[in-house]
């Protein structure tokens, strides 16, 4: 059985509707009317122990409504969300010893006293055995490089020591699922970069199963292996990177840099291709082909390419994961 | 799986509990000038009631079975004993609510309610540690109060103390848990204190009240927090009276709990973490 199963799960917000001007505000003080927005709409998945998943989507999509729910601070309005055995928001404070929870946005560390503190009280909090705290502490402290930061009150750490630290906080407890919603927001490249090695190494090492939610689709990239998409509180897209990749056509170009000066128009009349392929000279040297990745493969272009004039270097642009998102959020398929 | 979870355990339960009480304890301590401030309003409080007393009592020497110097004991205790029970989880409750901040609770494996007592506990424990005992030398330094009617009303009184302080906690809770639905209820908020100051007796004496206000104001909890415990230290209570009063705030304990716990189960519903 899957670690997390959902099944038509719903959110539904009531939002109560202002009236303009000072008219409004006194009818709004007798009488109110709702809107109703639906956060999250019928979306089903399930998710397998030791998956590194992520979840993605523009803003106002639906993600931290669904990661609330995950996490048992939110009640759904209906369908079937378990987690594990157990349905987060009823049986909250068992779920909450199995998971572990990092909101980019807040810390869950107590903000006047030092970090190491904090890592204590988790562990009274969490009744962990003194023994398992320390083995795990140290491994961690030396993961990301926390020792300097230990005796320091959260307050004066910078956003990515405080990170890390929370990062910490949420796996000492031995969680089986950690729950990040945009952990690296407003962290600089090496942050990032740390983040994710740790997060990659914790998934292979411990098999802890991720759920990731993130603008930053390199970070995507560079560790999921199955991605969620979400829109207006729908599932659009649910599978592995590739598989997105081949659900869309998308352009592709490969620039060549000849060794010689060519002549643009006698090229163009003696390359022909079948389907959508454009050229386009860049410079004197610079010749650049743009196609479609469903009429034709790469080599079949560079092949006839060759034939017909001598080429120094040859470079292939692929689409980038960016792209193909910005077109899942704009809503075009092609 | 479930073989690496770590068991519960009452005594371990506890102590994460008394880990939220110290930390309200250490909180506290960071703010030195609130607490000077503090001090100060309690004594002029105190004056002040005093001064306006002595003016009453110009004119007849018992108002309502109250000597002044009974009056004056009343009101300075009565102070002195807010000075210890009073917290702040309501408002603190309030704002975590609005930056949204309750989640990283609810993540945590702990009882929201428990917690927010043990919090109120920690600030209780800091006051009297620090906060109450200058209050008491100034106050007993500048007026005339009388000691405690006897030993066994003294014992009583402590007791029915720190009752005031679990109800004075459930009372703030649950209304505390009112910023879930409403988001500003800093107007909420200062009513409930002046109902608590009135109510409780803490300005007035509930028996200088009229006959139907005192049965009014004997149906509900904010007598258990004030005038119980100060009628038992002016020996005002004896025998079945006292056993009573003790009786009637340890229900009142568990009823501002219940209701506490059932105003949560409600406001679940309702939450709606802020953000994001």
């Amino acid at each position: 059985m899957a670690l997390i199963e959902v099944e038509k799960l719903n959110k539904v917000y009531k939002n109560f509707k202002r009236k303009e001007g000072l008219k409004g505000a006194l009818v709004n003080m007798i009488y109110r009317e709702y809107d109703e927005i639906r956060a999250v709409d019928d979306i089903s998945f399930s998710i397998n122990s030791g998956e590194l998943v992520g979840y993605i989507g523009p803003n106002g999509a639906g993600k931290s409504t669904t990661i609330k729910m995950l996490t048992g601070i939110l009640i759904p309005t209906s369908g079937r969300l378990v987690v594990n055995n157990l349905i987060p928001y009823k049986q909250r404070y068992e779920y909450t010893k199995q998971i572990g929870v990092v909101f980019g946005q807040r810390t869950q560390l107590w903000w006047d006293i030092p970090v190491i503190e904090s890592f204590k009280l988790l562990r009274k909090i969490y009744q962990i055995p003194k023994d398992h705290y320390e083995s795990r502490l140290s491994k961690f402290k030396n993961l990301l490089d926390l020792k300097p930061l230990l005796n320091i009150p959260v307050r004066k750490l910078s956003l990515g020591q405080r990170m890390r630290c929370d990062l910490v906080a949420s796996l000492l407890h031995n969680p089986d699922v950690l729950f990040l919603d945009e952990p690296t927001i407003g962290l600089d490249i090496i942050g990032k970069l740390s983040i994710r090695q740790f997060l990659e190494k914790i998934n292979n090492e411990l098999g802890i199963t991720i759920i990731l939610t993130t603008h930053d689709l390199k970070e995507i990239e560079a560790l999921c292996k199955r991605l969620i998409t979400i829109d207006h509180g729908k599932i659009l897209y649910d599978g592995d990177i590739d598989g997105l990749r081949s659900c869309y056509t998308l352009n592709r170009s490969i620039t060549f840099q000849l060794i010689k000066n060519f002549d643009f128009d006698n090229l163009e009349q003696k390359l022909k291709f079948d389907g959508n392929v454009t050229l386009e000279r860049l410079d004197q040297l610079r010749l650049k082909i743009n196609f479609s990745n469903e009429s034709l493969n790469p080599a079949k272009i560079i092949e006839n390419v060759i034939k017909e004039v001598e080429v120094h270097d040859i470079a292939i642009e692929e689409p980038s994961i960016e792209e193909i998102v910005g077109r899942i959020y704009s809503g075009k398929k092609n | 799986m479930s073989t690496r979870r770590f068991p519960d355990s009452v005594i371990d339960g506890f102590i994460k509990y008394n880990e939220y009480m110290r930390i309200s304890f250490h909180k506290m301590l960071a703010y030195r000038v609130s607490y000077l401030i503090g001090v100060i309003t309690y004594i002029i409080h105190v004056s002040v009631y005093y001064f306006l007393y002595k003016a009453l009592y110009h004119q007849s020497h018992t108002i309502n079975g109250y000597d002044l110097q009974q009056m004056v004991t009343y009101v300075a205790i009565g102070w002195i004993s807010k000075s210890f029970y009073l917290n702040y989880i309501d408002r603190e409750l309030t704002e975590e609510v609005k930056s949204g901040h309750v989640a990283m609770d609810l993540i945590k494996p702990i009882d929201f309610q428990l917690m927010c007592f043990a919090r109120g506990l920690g600030q209780s424990l800091f006051r009297i540690v620090l906060f109450t005992p200058p209050i008491i030398i100034v106050t007993t330094c500048m007026f005339p109060i009388s000691g405690p009617a006897s030993p066994v009303h003294m014992f009583f009184f402590i007791l029915s103390t720190f009752l005031s302080v679990l109800i004075y906690s459930g009372i703030n809770y649950t209304i505390g848990l009112l910023s879930i639905f409403f988001l500003s209820i800093s107007g909420i908020l200062y009513s409930k204190n002046m109902i608590i100051e009135l109510l409780s007796g803490l300005l007035i004496p509930l028996d200088w009240f009229p006959l139907w206000f005192q049965k009014f104001s004997a149906f509900l909890p904010f007598q258990a927090i004030a005038f119980l415990p100060l009628k038992i230290y002016l020996g005002r209570l004896d025998g079945s009276g006292l056993v009573y009063a003790i009786s009637l705030q340890f229900l009142w304990v568990i009823i501002t709990m219940l209701i506490g716990r059932l105003v949560w189960k409600i406001c679940q519903r309702q939450i709606l973490i802020q953000g994001g």
